[in-house]
This record gives structure tokens, sequence and C-alpha cells, in this order.
């Protein structure tokens, strides 16, 4: 028997025996007749289907842009759930007038999606610079305008936030009427509603196990519907990124934007949003869970190329048994994992980098964002005066796996770094690696690229550090 | 207000679009939005080769799946009584046999459609779709274009003739001379909307169709030859579109697969397209392999100039765009010499992509250009001024207008040109090479024939109908704009109702013919409606006794004259006078037979640009665009068209390539993960800059179109820039960094 999902749309509540393996945005368009939200791809790569999911968090409302196309319903349980609709008000609300007066929409058809992630801009309670509102649109493809409308229309939209300072975002918006005043009435609604609800999606024989679903509804789009799923996103125990002496723990299910906003790594990691920025889009990093990185097992996954250079260990449980596992003994082929199918990741933890640890990210792709990378690597080093102590390096989109480069990270471990160094780490970096050549880049590019990406890891900690 | 007050003062008041508000309110309906009771919903199953036969197909499985209600296949298809031939006006240029869908069990192109599975829900008719069972006889199929030269012929018809003025190929006895072969990839024009449409049959004689079309009533025709029915039962309406770029501009088989399959089960049946679809079903831009012979005297004055494409088309048709034709006439030079030649390749036909064959064609030219200056030494911009075409040598006929000096020198200015250096690697700034390019564009400045319906209600409200509709450019605004001030009437006191057969006919939204077809149009009629006004004055009252349009001023409620303010009429008066409920008038609008000008408009694009040799990223810096378009009607439309052209034209320089596996002869990238299309991230600050000056002879308002030229001379901005950073001259599109990492 299929559960009752329950949840907030727009202004209306929703309780629905539908499967809670369909998509949000098929609920929305086809069982709902909101068309306003569009289909563009169904792949989460084009943002015409953006659409804010909203959840008490320590007693405020949390806003946050997803793609509705690789949603399911079961992830938006006691949500509230807001469409174009939903922002419309009498006249146009702000945002959408600051669209219309930048002539910022042609065709129209990106359009509810660009104004949809301005509300989720509205919302997140962000700093109200132009930069952020412009980052909000980053998942959002217009072929139309050319977005520097776009861009014009975001900046008013700043401008329109900056009088907020510390008013929670939702009290602001509705107070300033940017978005309909019911939105005011939301939180008591939610709060009453997550009383009702309980346990009932988590059914312990699913077959199939979703975290933000980004992944399992682009590989599997038409057999989740009706699969039987354990929806991992919500699950108590998975979320959270906690510090225990100096080690961190994150839950499977904390998103990419979750840790790009966690105080601790922030303090650890001063260019992690540099670093996050690359990964995805905001609609995709606000549901993409680090579990969903390490077990989908992509050879180029940002997150896992990131663990595997903190040399991260993993926490599976299985029943009642735990079992702790190495990052870098998970892969064993493609696609292939030292894990059995019902064990389920908990945890992944690694020791923060200390005073003298030094960590750079690099990654490369076709289009500036919104792109999988060509070639990414992470680098993690412990010094000790001038010479390297430590060091461990990894590469993505070399080799059928997230690879850890550990003849190389072997060698550069008691060296002092010089020209000839980086040369000797990059030339047996080569005998590691093993692209092949696909829409990426050819493999010869993707060997050079690494090389230079590994310069560019020397160069970022080093020479600029020098400056 | 004089009659051309407007537009002799070349300042339009910019005006925001009235279509503006359903859009940014999520309210604007698309094709496959319309509400229509029971609904059914198709899939299309593809071939999985590329060429062949099909030897059979088991439907049996997808029939017997829940909620399907019928499979059509060739076997059991209904045989329509006429599909397009190719006296069709409405047809593309193409000779060749369109394809016949569910005709019979050839396979031309990979994905080429063998069973719509119809079915209650979407998700059925999809999973119902994963049960058609099909075994082909494959045959050798050719997918790559580089493989099959030998094969190039010449397209029919006199239009592709070998051009030749003066002597053959003089370049090569030139001072100082190039010779280059440049190759682009196949693009696919992905807007954003997936190619949808609804059928609905009333009765057996009787069909209304909503869909993606760029023209109502060329798929209206379409419609009416494949089903052999006279056009008055047949409404085709695409009141908004999600953009089209070209794909739009012609009748798909999938279309007439949908008004096949409703027409079957007796029910309205709804059909989108996949994404993947989108990549093999409704065409492309074609691949070109070009070659560039030009020669210039040591001070820089062209002597030769020989333009050789190659591009692909299907197996069943001739697709031929002007890919080479803008080497005719965009420079002054005494011998020129081209050939166009096709490819039949197993793939769909191509069709239209924004800026078509002119795009393709000026990126060799230009790039060409760029080479030659660096050959003689010559900052490219001077070389192109030493060879500016005064008049167009290819029809011996002035330019109707031509200000491309002017967009030289304006853009020179904003880009900071000045700086560039002749040599390239001359500017850093870090690790990051600097460079500065630029490139010219044109595009024909056509006028069709439109008819516009207006009609004043008593309370002056004034109701513009035409069939034309839009798929972005903003048309509405235009026409609403234009009659306002024809008018001089607010904006709010105008509606305009088109994009459907139910209205007067327009013309198809392509080739930048819109604002000077449906704009001339919306013009003349408003005249007309002045001055039959002016005679139902006449007739209302002695005080208008044989006034004329001229002798009065028009508000929104009424007339007054023109020297005494306090003679006036209200509409509903002057209405109810003459016993008229409202006033209603149609005509019809087309340019005269003018052969005495050519009429072009002209881009010129200038780039600053950054490579980061170490990893080969591109940064654009900085995009101006100035156009040379005539009269800009609607400014702020004018100036998103534009800037949307250039990102199109960055989008062909450095990302869009769709790659074919050849072994199997099917797309490998076909998904917007993999073909990539710009992203905000990847768009600089771009200036428009536009002449704005009014061409004499183009139509009533001056205007030329603006849709092409703003992506025509883009990508050789950009590879010229590229070229002026590194020294590298990336001659195949699209430039990624693997070309440039060092
Ligand atoms: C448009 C788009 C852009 C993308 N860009 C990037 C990018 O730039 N970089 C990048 O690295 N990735 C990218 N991805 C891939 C993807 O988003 C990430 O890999 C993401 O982290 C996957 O997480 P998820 O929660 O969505 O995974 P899901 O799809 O929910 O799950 C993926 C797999 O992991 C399993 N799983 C999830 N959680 C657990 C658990 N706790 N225990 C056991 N098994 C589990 C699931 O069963 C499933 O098999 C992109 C995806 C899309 C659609
Ligand atoms: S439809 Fe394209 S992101 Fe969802
Ligand atoms: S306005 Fe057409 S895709 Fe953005």
């Amino acid at each position: 028997m299929l559960p009752l999902i329950k949840f907030i749309l727009n202004n209306k509540d929703i309780a629905t025996k539908l499967p809670p393996g369909m998509v949000l945005l098929d609920f929305v368009r086809y069982h709902q007749h909101l068309t306003g939200t569009k289909v563009g791809c169904n792949e989460g790569d084009c943002g015409a289907c953006t659409l804010l999911v909203g959840e008490l968090k320590n007693n405020e409302m949390q806003y946050r842009s997803l793609t509705s196309c690789l949603t399911p319903l079961g992830n938006v349980h006691g949500k509230h759930v807001v469409t174009i609709e939903g922002l419309n008000m009498e006249g146009l609300n702000p945002i959408q007038q600051a669209m219309y007066d930048e002539s910022a929409t042609q065709c129209g058809f990106c359009t509810p999606g660009f104004v949809v992630s301005l509300a989720g801009f509205c919302l997140s309670g962000k700093n109200a610079s132009t930069q952020n509102a412009i980052a909000a649109i980053d998942g959002n493809i217009c072929r139309c305008t050319g977005y520097k409308s776009i861009e014009r229309a975001a900046a008013k939209v700043a401008a329109l936030m900056q009088a907020r300072s510390s008013t929670e975002p939702i009290v602001f918006v509705t107070e300033n009427n940017i978005l309909p005043a019911w939105f005011a009435t939301i939180k008591q609604r939610l709060y009453f509603l997550s009383t009702e609800l309980n346990g009932q999606l988590q059914p312990t024989t699913a077959k199939e196990w979703v975290g933000g679903g980004t992944d399992v509804y682009v590989q599997k789009h038409d057999v989740m519907k009706d699969a039987s799923i354990r929806f991992l996103f919500d699950e108590g125990g998975l979320k959270g990124i906690t510090q225990q002496g100096n080690r961190c723990i994150i839950g499977a299910s904390a998103t990419v934007t979750d840790l790009c906003e966690s105080p601790i790594l922030q303090l650890h990691f001063p260019r992690l949003a540099d670093h996050m920025k690359l990964v995805s889009s905001t609609p995709i990093r606000n549901i993409a869970t680090v579990g969903g990185n390490l077990i989908n097992a992509s050879p180029i996954g940002d997150l896992t190329i990131f663990l595997l250079a903190l040399d991260a260990t993993l926490v599976f449980r299985h029943g009642e048994q735990q079992r702790e596992i190495p990052l870098r003994q998970l892969y064993k082929g493609y696609k292939t994992l030292d894990k059995d199918p019902k064990e389920q990741l908990v945890t992944i933890s690694f020791d923060l980098p200390g005073a003298f640890t030094l960590f750079n990210f690099e990654k490369v792709s076709k289009r500036t964002n919104l792109d999988i990378a060509s070639v990414n690597t992470a680098i993690c080093l412990t010094m000790a005066d001038d010479r390297i102590q430590w060091a461990r390096i990894a590469a993505g989109g070399v080799a059928p796996i997230p690879k850890l480069l550990e003849q190389t990270s072997a060698f550069l471990g008691g060296q002092v770094i010089t020209e000839t160094t980086i040369q000797e780490a990059i030339a047996i970096a080569q005998t590691e690696i093993s692209p092949i050549s696909d829409a990426r880049g050819t493999a010869d590019y993707k060997r050079l690229l690494l090389g230079q990406l590994m310069k560019a890891h020397f160069l970022e900690l080093f020479a600029k550090a020098a400056h | 207000m004089g009659k051309n007050f407007f537009f002799d003062r070349n300042e339009p008041v910019p005006i925001d679009r009235v279509d503006g508000r359903a859009k940014v309110t999520g309210t604007a309906t698309y094709a496959a939005e319309y509400k229509t009771q029971q609904i059914a919903y198709g899939f299309l199953v593809g071939s999985t080769i590329a060429k062949g036969r099909i030897k059979s197909l088991d439907t049996k499985m997808a029939e017997r799946a829940p909620g399907v209600l019928s499979v059509i296949t060739y076997l059991n298809a209904p045989k329509l009584p006429g599909y397009q031939t190719g006296k069709d006006p409405s047809k593309p240029p193409t000779a060749g046999q369109p394809l016949r869908i569910f005709y019979d069990n050839e396979i031309f192109y990979y994905d080429q459609p063998v069973a719509l599975v119809i079915a209650d829900t979407f998700e059925r008719a999809v999973h119902a779709a994963t049960l058609v069972k099909a075994q082909y006889e494959k045959a050798v199929h050719q997918t790559e274009l580089d493989a099959n030269l030998s094969r190039a012929k010449v397209p029919t018809g006199p239009r592709f003739e070998d051009y030749k003025r003066g002597e053959a190929d003089a370049y090569k006895n030139a001072p100082v001379k190039i010779e280059q072969e440049y190759h682009h990839p196949i693009e696919v024009h992905n807007p954003m909307e997936l190619a949808s449409i609804i059928a609905r049959w009333e009765g057996k004689e009787q069909v209304t169709v909503y869909t993606k079309t760029q023209g109502v009533e060329a798929t209206q025709r379409s419609i009416a030859a494949a089903f052999k029915m006279p056009l008055e039962n047949i409404t085709v309406n695409a009141e908004h579109i999600g953009g089209a770029f070209g794909m739009g501009l012609r009748t798909w088989p999938y279309e007439i697969a949908c008004v096949m399959g409703a027409q079957k089960i007796g029910r309205p049946l709804k059909l989108v397209l996949h994404r993947e679809q989108m990549f093999t079903n409704v065409g492309h831009r074609p691949e070109t392999i070009q070659k560039i012979g030009m020669g210039a005297t040591t001070d820089g004055k062209l002597v030769g100039l020989t333009h050789e494409a190659i591009a692909d088309t299907s197996s069943y048709e001739e697709f031929t765009e002007a890919t080479v034709n803008i080497s005719r006439f965009l420079y002054a030079c005494p011998n020129v010499t081209t050939r166009y030649r096709l490819v039949p390749l197993n793939i769909c036909t191509p069709i239209w992509m924004r800026g078509p064959g002119e795009a393709t064609g000026a990126f060799a030219l230009e790039s060409a250009m760029d080479e030659l200056a660096f050959a003689l030494n010559l900052d490219p911009l001077e070389f192109r001024i030493r060879n500016h075409s005064d008049t167009d040598p290819e029809r011996n006929l002035p330019w109707s207008s031509k200000h491309v000096k002017e967009c030289y020198e304006m853009g020179a200015e904003k880009i900071g040109w000045k700086e560039r250096k002749l040599q390239p690697r001359a500017l850093k700034d870090g690790d990051w090479l600097i460079g500065y390019g630029m490139g010219t564009g044109s595009f024909g400045a056509f006028r069709g024939a439109a008819t516009v319906k207006i009609k004043l209600e008593p309370d002056g409200k004034l109701l513009l109908q035409c069939s034309v509709n839009d798929m972005g450019p903003g048309t509405a605004t235009m026409m609403t704009s234009i009659a306002s001030n024809e008018m001089g009437w607010p904006v709010n006191q105008i509606k305009v109702e088109m994009g459907s057969t139910n209205f007067p006919p327009g013309p198809t939204q392509g080739g930048s013919t819109v604002t000077s077809t449906v704009g001339a149009a919306v013009q003349e009629t408003c005249t007309a409606l002045k001055e039959k006004i002016a005679e139902l004055a006449g007739k209302a009252g002695s005080a208008f006794q044989a006034v004329k349009a001229e002798d009065l001023k028009f508000s929104a409620t009424g007339i007054s004259l023109q020297k005494d303010a306090s003679v006036k009429i209200a509409y509903n008066e002057l209405l109810t006078k003459n016993g008229l409920a409202a006033l209603e008038l149609t005509r019809e609008s087309k340019a005269k037979q003018q052969q005495s000008y050519s009429m072009y408009s002209f881009s010129v694009h200038f780039v600053k640009l950054r490579v980061h040799p170490p990893t080969g990223r591109i940064r654009i810096d900085h995009v101006v665009s100035c156009a040379d378009a005539g009269t800009i009607v609607s400014p702020k439309t004018a100036a998103s068209q534009m800037i949307g052209g250039v990102v199109g034209g960055i989008g062909m320089a450095l990302m869009e390539d769709m790659v074919i596996d050849h072994r199997f002869g099917r797309p490998v990238n076909n998904n917007l993960a993999d073909y990539h299309v710009p992203v905000n991230a990847d768009i600089p600050p771009v200036d428009v800059l536009f002449v704005n000056k009014k061409d004499p002879h183009t139509n009533p308002m001056g205007s030329k179109g603006l849709g092409e030229i703003a992506l025509v001379g883009v990508a050789p901005a950009v590879a010229n820039a590229v070229f002026n950073a590194t020294g590298k001259r990336i001659r195949s599109l699209p430039i990624t960094p693997d070309k440039l990492m060092e």
C-alpha cells in the first residue's frame, strides 16, 4: 500500500497517495495542472523546472531551490513546495517586475525558473549582494536573452533585499510585499504538519535508496516512479556536520550546500566557497548529497576527489552491524564498490587540516559552471618547514575510478618543493593514470591537463601564499 | 503629429514587452499546455540503426500494455492521401522527398520514428514504447562528412551553380595570399521548450493543432497537403513558443504523426519530444568544411577571393543555405569565385539555425580576413576599411543603406581597439594572455507580405490581429509600439492578437523579416484607419467637412482639428453617427518589386578575451556588438535580441558541437549536460550599439532585420581574438581548452 504523502503546495495542503517515487515536476504539472513550471530536459541541466522547498530548521523557515525533475515526492514530505504560481500576487511581485522592466524575458520559457530561483535568493538569508543574486541563477539556462537583462533584474532584486538586516527572510519578504502575505502562515502550518507525520515513508524492504536523487533520477528516471524506495535525504541520523576533537564528521545525507554553509568547514577550508561553486549548480547543490556522490562512484565526482585527498573514513551500517573502511579502499573498478548493496553509508569523517596542512582543489570543465569536470584533482599536504611531510593527491577523470595517486603521494612525502620535484611528481602521476577519450576531452588532453592542474596546486598553495 | 514623426525623429520610446506579464507569472500558454478534454499521450519509438530496413515489428506487447490506445507503425498507419511535394511554397527550398512518416520500412537516419505509441497517460505511453520490438536489416550508413567528400554534389537548381566574378581563383596570383580550410561541427538549435504538439479533430473534417511552429500558415499548408484537406478546415495555433531559432521553420514528421494519431484514435493527442529526440528529429545546423583562398596586393587591396563550402544534408532531401554568398558582396574584390556542395548523409534533414549559412560562411571569411591582414602586417580593421564595398559588387547596385564604417568606428572605440597589438601574445595579465578580435556580419533585409486587421472600439481601444507568431523577439511588442506611435495612442489602449490561422495571414517568423514585414503592415493599416476615421468624421458633422487625416489630431478617446483643438469628436459619437458598432478594416502590405537597391543589415562584433595557456581555459572579458539595422523600432527588445544572438555566437565559437559516433551513426552527447550551450557565467559584459539610421528604401519605417546579424560574425571575432592572444589559429570550431593548452 502506498503511503500518504503530505506537504503544502503553495498555499494549499496536499495529501496524496501517488507513488512517492514520482517526481515533483510531474505532480505539479500533470496532477495539479500548474503549468508555469516548465520541462526542458528532465535531467537537472536546464533549471526550467526549478521550485522552492521550505522546511522548519531551528524554528526558522529554510528555503532552497531545487530541480523538481529529479526530486521525488518522498523528499518533500512534510515540507512547503513553492511554484511560480505561489509567487504570484495581485499585480507583479517585485522580482517579476524587475524581470519585466529589464526585458529579461523573450520566449519566456525559462522565465518562471529564473523568477523562482531569484525568490529562492530572497528567502535564502544570503547577503544581499548582486553577486549572490546572480549566483542563485547559475542553474538556469536561457537560450534567448543572453542573460544580461536577467543579471540587471537580479541586481534590482538584490537591492530590494538590502534593507533586511537581521529580520528572518520570510518575515521580511512578506512584510515588504515581495512575496504573498500568506507565506507568513507557513511556519505555523508546517509545524502542525510535522506533528502529524510519522516514519511511514521508510519501508525497510525498499529496493532503491535515494539521497537527493540527482544521480538515480538521471540514470533510471522511468523505473523510479513505481519503485519501492527508501528516502535517505531527511533521515535523522544521516544529517549534520559536526566536529569531534580534530575530526570532522559528515552525515551521509549532508548536501553540498550544507558543506558550503558549515562553519566548521569554512574555518578549515578558507577557499571552500570557490571550490564548491565549481560543483554543478545551486539547485543541484541544494539536494546533491555527499553519500550520493561517493556511492554513485563516478570517476569524476567532485566531492569524492575532495574526500580522497583528505583520506576520509566511511562508516557503513547493515542492520545492527557497523563497519569502517577508508574511502581509498572503496572503489574496486568502474562503478564497482567494496560494499554490500544492503550496506548503508552513515558517516564520512576525516582529520581537519591543522596549521601545517595545506589543501587545494582544482577542476577544469568545458563550460564555466554547471558542468562535470574533464579533470579534477585535490591535494592535501602536511608541511614541516619547507619540506612536505605527508602528501595525498587524488584525481578524477583519469581512470575508471576516482583515483588516489598513491605513488605520486608517496614520492612527494619528504620532498622540498622545487620545479624539479613538481615535474617528477607529474611524471609519476602519468604512470598511475589511464584516461580515455570521451566527450570531455581526449586521453592526451586529460593527461596534459592533470599535469597542469598539479602545477596549479603548487602555484596556488605556495607562489600565491608567498605574496 | 506629422505622419512619420516617430520614425523621422529616430528616437523611439522604449516600451516594455506586452507579453512580459504573462511570461513572468508563468501564465503564458505553450503548445503542450492547452487544456483539452480526453487527451491522450503519444511517444515516438526511434530506429536504432542509421540506414536499412525494418525487418519486423512486434507491437503486440505494447498494444496489450495498460492504457494503450494505439500503436501506429508503417504496417497499420492510415495512408495519407498526399505528402508535401516540392511545389509547396511553405516548404523549405529543399529538393528531394520529405520524410513520410510511417510510410514504408525504409530507415534513413538514427532515431527515425518507427512507431507512435498512444496511451491514456504519458507514463503509460513511455512504458509501452519500451515494449515495441523492432528488428532491422542493416545497411552501411554514412554519417561522417569528412569521409564522404567524394560524394559531394552541386545542389539542384540554378541558385547554387558556381559563382564567378572576374577571373576564377585569381587569388592564386596575388602577391600576398592565404589558403586555408575551416571546419565547424553540427550544431543543434535546442530551444528550451521541447518540440510539442496537440492535435484535436472535430469530426472527420476539421482539425485544430497547437504546435511549436514559427509559421502557423506554413504548418496549416503542410497538414493540408499531407491530408489533402481544404486549408479552412485546419486551424493552427502557436501563440507562444519557447524559442525555436529556426527549428520551427518547417513542419516535421512528428507533427504529421500526431495529427494522424489523433485522427486514428478519435481523441485529442499530445506529442512531446524528449530532449534526446531534439538532437535527431528536428534538424540541425549542418556541419561544413570550407576552403578560402584569398589574395591581396602588398598595400592590402583584395585581388581575389575563392570560397568553397561543403555541407551535410540528409539522404532524402537537399537542404541548402547561403553559406558562401557573403563572400560575394561583403568586400570590394574584383575576382570572386564561390562553390557550394552538399554531401547526403544518414542524418535528419538540416534546417536553418539562427544566422544560418551566413554565420557559417562568415566564420570562414572573417577568419581568413584576419589571417590575410596578419600576413600583410596590417591591422585587420584597417584591412577591412581598405576593402569596404561602397556598392554591392555582386549585383552592381547601390546599397539601400550601409553604415559598416560607423560600426567599425563605434565598436573600436568602445572595446579599446587601440590597445590591441599587431603581434600575438603581446598582452599579458599574470598567467593569462589577452587578445582582441573582430568579425563582420551581414544578412539580407527582406520584406514579405502581411495582412493586418485593425478594429477601433467606441472607447478608443484598438485591436490588431495577424497570424504571425512570436518565438521570442517581441513581435507583439513591436506591433504595439508601431501602432502606438502611428496613432498617438498609449500602449495600454492597444491589444494584439496573433499566432493563429484564425487571424489574417502574416509571414513566418524567420530570416529577420518580421519587423519589416509586419511592422510595415501595421503602419499602413494604421494610416488607412486614420484616413477612414477622417472620412467618417466628414460624414459625421459639418465641423469636419472634407477633412484629411493630416488635418486631424488623434488621441485615444477621439479626434480634434490640428488647427483648432476645440473642434473635436469622441470615437463613440463618431461611430454612432455613422451607425457603426466598431470600425474594422484589413490591409495587405508588401514590398514593391524593387530591384534598384541591394538591401542588407550589417553587424560588427568586437571581442576582448583572455586565454590561460597552462589549462587552455578561455574567458571572454568584453563583447561590443554594433548593428546597422536601420531604424530600431523597439530599443529594449532589440537590445535583448542582439545580446541573445551574441551569446548564440559565443556558444558556436566555444562549445556547441554535436558529436556523432560514426560506428553507429548516432549522437553521443544528445542531452544538455553534454551538449553545452552557454550558461550565465560564460557571458561577459556585452555592449550593444545601434547606428539607428533609417534605411530610406527597405520599408516605411526604415528598419532592417536584426535577429540574424546578432550572431553572424561573432564566432570569427572570438577565433580572431584567440589568435591575437595566443598566436594559435583555430580553424575548427568549437574552440575548446584542449586546442589551446600549451
Ligand atoms: C545537472 C547535474 C550536475 C551535476 N554536476 C556535478 C558536479 O559538478 N560534480 C559532481 O561531483 N557531481 C555532479 N552531479 C552528480 C550528482 O549530483 C552528485 O554525484 C550528487 O552528489 C549525488 O548525490 P544524490 O544525493 O543526489 O544521489 P542519489 O541520486 O540520491 O544517489 C546516488 C546513489 O547513491 C546511493 N546512496 C545515496 N545515499 C546513500 C547512502 N547513505 N548509503 C548508501 N547508498 C546511498 C543511491 O542509492 C544511489 O545509488 C551532477 C548531477 C546533475 C544532475
Ligand atoms: S527540466 Fe531541466 S532541470 Fe528539470
Ligand atoms: S527567454 Fe527563451 S529561453 Fe530564456
